[in-house]
């Protein structure tokens, strides 16, 4: 192929050049998660029920805790993702800034732990659903972690073991806020240890799957 | 020379220095984007050159691949030019799809290298070409039907029939990108066929 076809290529394609938007991946992400959001939270009010005493607890800062902890999460994990999306993104801050809600939640757990006479720490970890809390985190979460990569397939990533490691937790920590709804535990170290196990296999399947998931 | 531009967030108030090239390059990507042929042109010509000279350094011993390489570039870059965030660096963003299609270059000829067809080692088994073989071999609808549908269908539309890239992405419900880059690939691949 000689430089003249390269000439060819070059006018054929910005003639009726079609303009493009930009910000189309995070609108995307946008509509999606929210339609997923609502379709898990209808499935975690519909079929594990909200918890009783909702509306007794709302003054509890805890239980703003169990939601703000894994949206916070998902609010890093979303930038991160997002960024590595774009082929050539660096990806800036997002990276080990997700360190800082699980570091937060880990203080917060070891002061629960060391406020607590030992013989009742076992109890705050393992709780009375821990047997249940990280699956059913998970199964909430798989609708969020399709319909985030369908959104995040916009991009064209160079990094997508570490989109789709941002779309796990973006989708875990979303998964785990709605569970919120539903969980009635309220201590520290429960949710670091049994949320934390969710969002680990969230971010897990993410990383194994991202290869194959984000090809160009 | 250069010219100095505040950091973006995490780097906080460390000035970048970044070079004209890079910010004229940008200028026109975002005009681009919005549609402005004219600097889109401009932008792929200038792109062109720059990675004609990378890809002839990075294809060393098979200076025949350069400009397969590029063409695949500019039609990637084409394809996924909603992709660029305006914060980031142009010139990032290129060479990091230019990388991209080089690696999936090196992949495939790796592949196709190994996959050493036997029969190539003796040419009389293959079997003689009658003469209607060969009329048939350069009948060029006969070609068209060993192209997928994806090469064929734009090339068909376009070229035989005559109808305008927007009338072929009409006919065949494909976008107007994509009859562009399926023209651009089948008549490469009806020149492979034809050799």
């Amino acid at each position: 192929m000689t430089s003249r076809t390269t000439e060819d290529l070059i006018r054929q394609l910005a003639e009726g050049l079609q303009p493009v938007r930009l910000g189309g991946l995070t609108l995307a992400l946008r509509r999606n998660l929210l339609l997923a959001a609502l379709f898990s939270a209808a499935l975690a009010v519909g079929l594990l029920g909200l918890r009783q005493d909702l509306l007794q607890v709302l003054d509890e800062p805890m239980l703003w805790v169990k939601w703000l902890y894994p949206l916070s999460l998902a609010l890093i994990a979303w930038r991160l993702a997002v960024r590595l999306a774009s082929p050539g993104a660096d990806p800036g801050p997002w990276a080990w800034r997700i360190a800082l809600p699980l570091t937060l939640m880990a203080a917060l757990a070891l002061v629960s732990l060391f406020s607590t006479p030992t013989e009742s720490r076992a109890g705050l970890l393992w709780g009375q659903t821990w047997d249940v809390c990280t699956v059913n985190i998970v199964l909430l979460s798989l609708p969020l972690f399709a319909a985030t990569c369908r959104a995040l397939r916009q991009g064209a990533t160079v990094r997508p073991r570490l989109v789709g490691t941002g779309a796990g937790l973006l989708s875990g920590g979303v998964g785990a806020a709605i569970y919120g709804l539903h969980c009635p535990e309220m201590a520290a170290p429960f949710l670091l240890v049994w949320n934390g196990l969710a969002l680990l296999l969230m971010a897990l399947m993410g990383a194994a799957l991202g290869p194959r998931l984000f090809r160009w | 020379m250069a010219r100095e531009r505040k950091g973006q967030e995490g780097g906080g108030d460390t000035p970048r220095v970044e070079s004209d090239r890079e910010l004229a390059l940008r200028a026109l990507m975002l005009l681009a984007v919005g549609g402005d042929e004219k600097a889109y042109g401009q932008l792929l010509r200038e792109l062109t050159r720059l990675l004609r000279r990378r890809l002839s350094f990075q294809l060393q011993g098979h200076p025949d691949e350069v400009e397969d390489l590029v063409q695949d570039t500019l039609m990637a870059i084409h394809t996924h030019r909603h992709t660029y965030q305006p914060d980031l660096p142009l010139m990032a963003w290129v060479n990091a799809i230019a990388r991209h299609r080089l690696i999936d270059h090196l992949r495939s000829r790796r592949r196709t290298t190994a996959l050493h067809d036997p029969l190539d080692d003796f040419p009389d088994l293959a079997g003689p070409r009658s003469d209607e073989a060969e009329e048939a071999r350069l009948d060029v609808e006969a070609l068209l039907q060993q192209l997928p549908a994806h090469h064929r269908l734009p090339l068909l539309h376009t070229r035989l029939r005559g109808l305008s890239v927007a009338e072929a992405s009409k006919v065949t419900g494909q976008s107007e990108s994509a009859i562009k880059v399926g023209v651009h690939r089948g008549l490469k691949a009806l020149a492979a066929l034809v050799k």
